[in-house]
C-alpha cells in the first residue's frame, strides 16, 4: 500500500484564542486514528505540549541549541507524549531580547538537520505564537513546510480581525507557493450566535467551518491536570468533540486560498450578527 | 536612498567607524557581523588611495561577530563582555560602542551596555549605525553626535580665536589628512588657532576642546553643517559655513579673504600672503599653459562624477583659473535635496564672458553608474573631455582615451600619501595629474610605444 504523503499542518490564530489546547486534543483524537504525529511548538513560551507531556518537560530547541551548539541528539530534543504523539519545543529568548522569529527559523532548521521529520509520520502540526509579528512566525508556511493551514477563532471581534489579518499572510505565500487554508476551527466562547457568525465569516472567506468546538470547562478542568481531554476524560463529550474535530481534518479535502476582508466588510458582517451592538468585554491585547 | 544602484561611492552607515579611526587613540568597538567592517572599508581605505587607521589597525577591531545565536537570544551580555575585554586590552583614551542592521533589528540595546562602563577609566560612548538607516556619512554624523551629546561638556572658557574644523569627512574624503594639515597651517598663518580633531597628535586633546572654541568652521558644501548647529546649540558658539574647499588660487584667495573678515584678523597680513601666493601660482600655472590649451588634442571641456565637495572645488578651481568648461556634472553623493540648490549655484556661479557657451546638466543621484550610462555612447573622437571622478571612471575614461583624474572617493590604484587638491599648491597638483594623464593619452614620450 502506497503510504499517504506527510501532511504539515500550522495552527494560526489570535493570542490566548486557545491553539495550543485545540491543537493538543485534535493531536490526541488524530493518534487514536492511528496516526503517527509530531507537533512543534513554535512559541517562545514553549508550552504548546504540555498537555501532550503532562507538564513541561523537554529541553527548548533554542535552549539546547544555546547550550550545547548544533552537536546535539534529537532524542534530546524531541520527547513522546500521549498516543506516541512526538513532542518538540522551538522556545525562544527572554521577553524582550532578541528575536523569536529567527528562533523559530533556526530551530526548524536544525530539527530537518538532525532527521526529526521521518518518512513514517503521517502529521507535522506546528503550533504557532497568536500574533504573527514578523516573518519568522511564518516560516511554518514558508518554504514548502505546512501547507495546510487551520485558523482558531472564535465569535469575539478581535479573533476575527487576527483571523482575517492572518488570511492575508497566507494569501500571500498561497501566490508564491502551495500553502492554503484548510478552514476555520471555531473555538467557542459562547458568544451570541456564534456559530452563524463564524459559519458566514468563513464563508466571506471562501472557507469552511470545519468544526465548531462548544465551550465545556471539562477543557480547563484537564488542563490543570496536565492533560488533554481525551486523555483525562476519553468518555466526556468534549473529548468526542475533538475526535470528530480530528476526523474532519483527517478527511478535509477542501483547501483554499482565501479571500479576506476589507475592515468595513468584516465590520458589516458582525453588525449583520448584531455583536457591535453587544460588545461589553474588553478586546484588548 | 535608491534600493538599486551602480558603482557604490559610498559604504554602508557603519563606515561612520572610519570617523573613529579618524581620531587619535579612539576606538570603535563593534556589535555587528563579522563581514560589516570589511564592507565598510570598502569604499574608505584600501581602495581610496590605500589609507589605513591612524592608531588601531581596523581589520583588528574588537568584534562581536554578531551571529545566528546573538539574533535569537540577544547579544547584549557578549558584547558587555566584548567591552570590558577590550578596554583593558587596547588602552584607548575613548571607546564607542557601534552597531550594525542585525543588532539594531532585533533590538539590541547599546546604549544600556555603554551605561554600565560609566565608570571605568575610560570614557564609553554609544553610537547606532545601521545600514539600512543610511550611508557613511550618516554614520559619520552619528559619531560626532554620540561625542557632542555623551562625552563633551560645556565650557565657561571660551578662548579667543579658536576655531573647531568641519567639514571633512576622513577617510572619505581620499585626502583629508594632508588637506587638514594645510589648511591648519594657512590657518594658523592667518591668526587664527584650528582645532582640528582628526589625524596624528590631536585625539583627545582636540576633542576636550572643543566646547570652548569661539566659532566652528565648516568648510565644504554640506557635510557636518548638522553637527555645526548642534555645537551651536549645546556650546553657544556661532558657525561660519565656507561652502568651497578651496582649489587654486582664485578660491584660495576668496577663502582666506572671507575668513579674515569673519574672524576679524589682520587684513594686511593676509593680503600680503595672497599676493606672494598667486604670484608663485600664476607663474607655474602659466609655464603649463603651452600644453594646457595650447595643444589642440588637449580637452577644454570636463566631466565631473563626484562627491559634491570635490565636484565644488575642482569645477570651480577649472572655470576660474584654468579656463576649462563643464560638459556635465554628476554628484552620486545622496545629497539631501535641502542642499542640492545651493550646490548646483555654487558650480555656476563663476561665469565666463561668453556665457552662451556654457550649457550644462548638473545631476544629483545616489547611482554611481548614471554617468557611464549616460556618457559612454557618446562620441568624444573630436571634442574631448576630461573625466575626473572615481576609480569607476577610470575605466570608463581608460575605455574611451579621455584624460582622467581621482579626485573622489573611492580611489584606487595609487597611495594617497600626502597628496591634495587644498589651496595654492594643490590647484597645481591638480594641474600636474591632468597634464600627465593628458600627454599619456595623447601625445606619449615615444619611449613606451604601443606595440599592439
Amino acid at each position: 500500500m502506497v503510504k499517504q504523503r506527510l501532511r504539515q499542518i500550522a495552527i494560526y490564530g489570535k493570542g490566548g484564542i486557545g491553539k495550543s489546547t485545540t491543537t493538543q486534543n485534535l493531536t490526541a483524537g488524530l493518534s487514536q486514528l492511528g496516526k503517527r504525529i509530531m507537533v512543534v511548538g513554535c512559541d517562545p513560551k514553549a508550552d504548546s505540549t504540555r498537555l501532550l507531556l503532562g507538564g513541561l518537560a523537554q529541553k527548548t530547541v533554542l535552549d539546547t541549541l544555546r547550550d550545547r551548539g548544533q552537536n546535539v541528539d534529537l532524542s534530546e530534543l524531541m520527547k513522546t507524549g500521549f498516543g506516541g504523539i512526538r513532542c518538540v519545543e522551538s522556545g525562544g529568548p527572554e521577553p524582550g531580547v532578541g528575536c523569536a522569529g529567527r528562533g523559530i527559523i533556526t530551530s526548524i532548521g536544525l530539527l530537518e538537520n538532525l532527521g526529526a521529520y521521518t518518512d513514517d509520520l503521517d502529521y507535522v502540526f506546528y503550533d504557532v505564537l497568536g500574533d504573527v509579528v514578523c516573518g519568522g512566525f511564518a516560516m511554518p508556511i514558508r518554504e514548502g513546510k505546512a501547507k495546510e493551514i487551520y485558523i482558531v477563532a472564535s465569535g469575539e471581534m478581535m479573533a476575527l480581525y487576527a483571523a482575517n489579518n492572518i488570511s492575508k499572510g497566507i494569501r500571500r505565500y498561497a501566490e508564491k507557493g502551495g500553502v492554503r487554508l484548510g478552514g476555520i476551527i471555531c473555538n467557542s466562547r459562547n458568544v451570541d450566535r456564534e456559530e452563524e457568525l463564524l459559519q458566514a465569516f468563513s464563508r466571506e472567506l471562501g472557507a469552511r467551518l470545519i468544526h465548531f468546538l462548544p465551550r465545556d470547562n471539562i477543557v480547563q478542568r484537564a488542563e490543570i491536570r496536565r492533560k488533554t481531554v481525551i486523555d483525562y476524560d476519553p468518555d466526556s463529550r468534549q473529548a468526542n468533540e475533538y475526535r470528530d474535530l480530528a476526523r474532519h481534518i483527517e478527511e478535509n479535502d477542501m483547501f483554499v486560498i482565501p479571500n479576506p476582508m476589507t475592515q468595513e466588510r468584516l465590520e458589516e458582517i458582525l453588525l449583520e450578527y448584531g455583536l457591535m451592538d453587544n460588545v461589553t468585554e474588553d478586546y484588548t491585547i | 536612498m535608491a534600493c538599486i544602484s551602480e558603482q557604490h561611492r559610498l559604504s554602508c552607515a557603519v563606515g561612520g567607524i572610519y570617523t573613529v579611526l579618524a581620531i587619535e587613540k579612539f576606538l570603535p568597538i563593534l556589535h555587528t557581523g563579522p563581514g560589516c567592517e570589511v564592507n565598510a572599508a570598502g569604499a574608505l581605505t584600501i581602495v581610496n588611495g590605500a589609507q589605513t587607521p591612524i592608531t588601531y589597525i581596523d581589520t583588528s577591531l574588537p568584534c562581536t561577530d554578531f551571529c545566528e545565536e546573538d539574533i535569537v537570544f540577544g547579544g547584549n551580555e557578549r558584547l558587555r563582555k566584548l567591552v570590558d575585554e577590550a578596554l583593558k586590552y587596547f588602552k584607548a583614551d575613548l571607546a564607542i560602542i557601534v552597531d550594525g542592521c542585525a543588532a539594531e533589528i532585533v533590538g539590541d540595546d547599546i546604549g544600556e551596555v555603554a551605561e554600565s562602563f560609566e565608570d571605568a577609566d575610560i570614557p564609553t560612548l554609544h553610537a547606532s549605525l545601521p545600514g539600512f538607516k543610511g550611508n557613511n556619512l550618516w554614520g559619520h554624523s552619528q559619531i560626532l553626535s554620540a561625542i557632542i551629546d555623551q562625552y563633551l561638556q560645556p565650557s565657561s572658557e571660551k578662548i579667543k580665536g579658536l576655531a573647531n574644523v568641519f567639514g571633512i569627512v576622513p577617510y572619505y574624503d581620499t585626502f583629508w589628512e594632508t588637506t587638514l594639515e594645510r589648511l591648519e597651517e594657512l590657518l594658523s598663518r592667518l591668526g587664527l588657532t584650528p582645532n582640528i580633531i582628526y589625524g596624528i597628535g590631536k585625539g583627545k586633546a582636540a576633542i576636550d576642546k572643543i566646547p570652548q572654541a569661539e566659532f566652528n568652521l565648516v568648510i565644504g558644501p554640506w557635510l557636518d553643517l548638522d553637527i555645526a548647529k548642534k555645537l551651536e546649540n549645546k556650546f553657544g558658539a556661532p558657525y561660519f559655513h565656507y561652502p568651497v574647499l578651496p582649489t587654486g588660487a582664485s578660491e584660495t584667495s576668496d577663502f582666506i579673504r572671507a575668513i579674515v573678515e569673519y574672524a576679524g584678523l589682520d587684513k594686511a597680513n593676509a593680503e600680503s600672503y595672497i599676493a606672494a601666493r598667486e604670484k608663485r601660482f600664476f607663474h607655474k600655472l602659466q609655464r603649463l599653459s603651452n600644453t594646457l590649451i595650447g595643444g589642440i588634442m588637449y580637452p577644454k571641456r570636463f566631466v565631473i562624477n563626484a562627491s559634491a565637495g570635490a565636484a565644488v572645488s575642482i569645477a570651480r578651481f577649472l572655470i576660474r583659473d584654468a579656463g576649462l568648461i563643464p560638459h556635465r556634472i554628476y554628484i552620486p553623493e545622496d545629497v539631501p535635496e535641502e542642499h542640492q540648490a545651493r550646490i548646483e549655484q555654487l558650480i555656476r556661479e563663476p561665469v565666463y564672458d561668453t556665457k552662451d557657451i556654457i550649457d550644462y546638466d548638473i545631476k544629483f543621484t545616489d547611482d554611481g553608474g548614471l554617468c557611464e550610462s549616460e556618457i559612454k555612447n557618446e562620441d568624444f573622437s573630436l571634442l574631448h573631455v576630461n573625466i575626473f571622478g572615481t576609480t569607476w571612471d577610470e575605466l570608463l575614461a581608460k575605455n574611451k582615451g579621455l584624460p582622467y583624474v581621482a579626485i573622489s572617493p573611492p580611489s584606487g590604484d595609487y597611495f594617497v600619501v600626502g597628496k591634495t587638491f587644498f589651496g595654492y599648491d594643490g590647484g597645481l597638483e591638480f594641474i600636474r595629474d591632468l597634464q600627465n594623464d593628458s600627454i599619456r593619452k595623447f601625445l606619449g614620450s615615444g619611449a613606451v610605444a604601443n606595440v599592439e
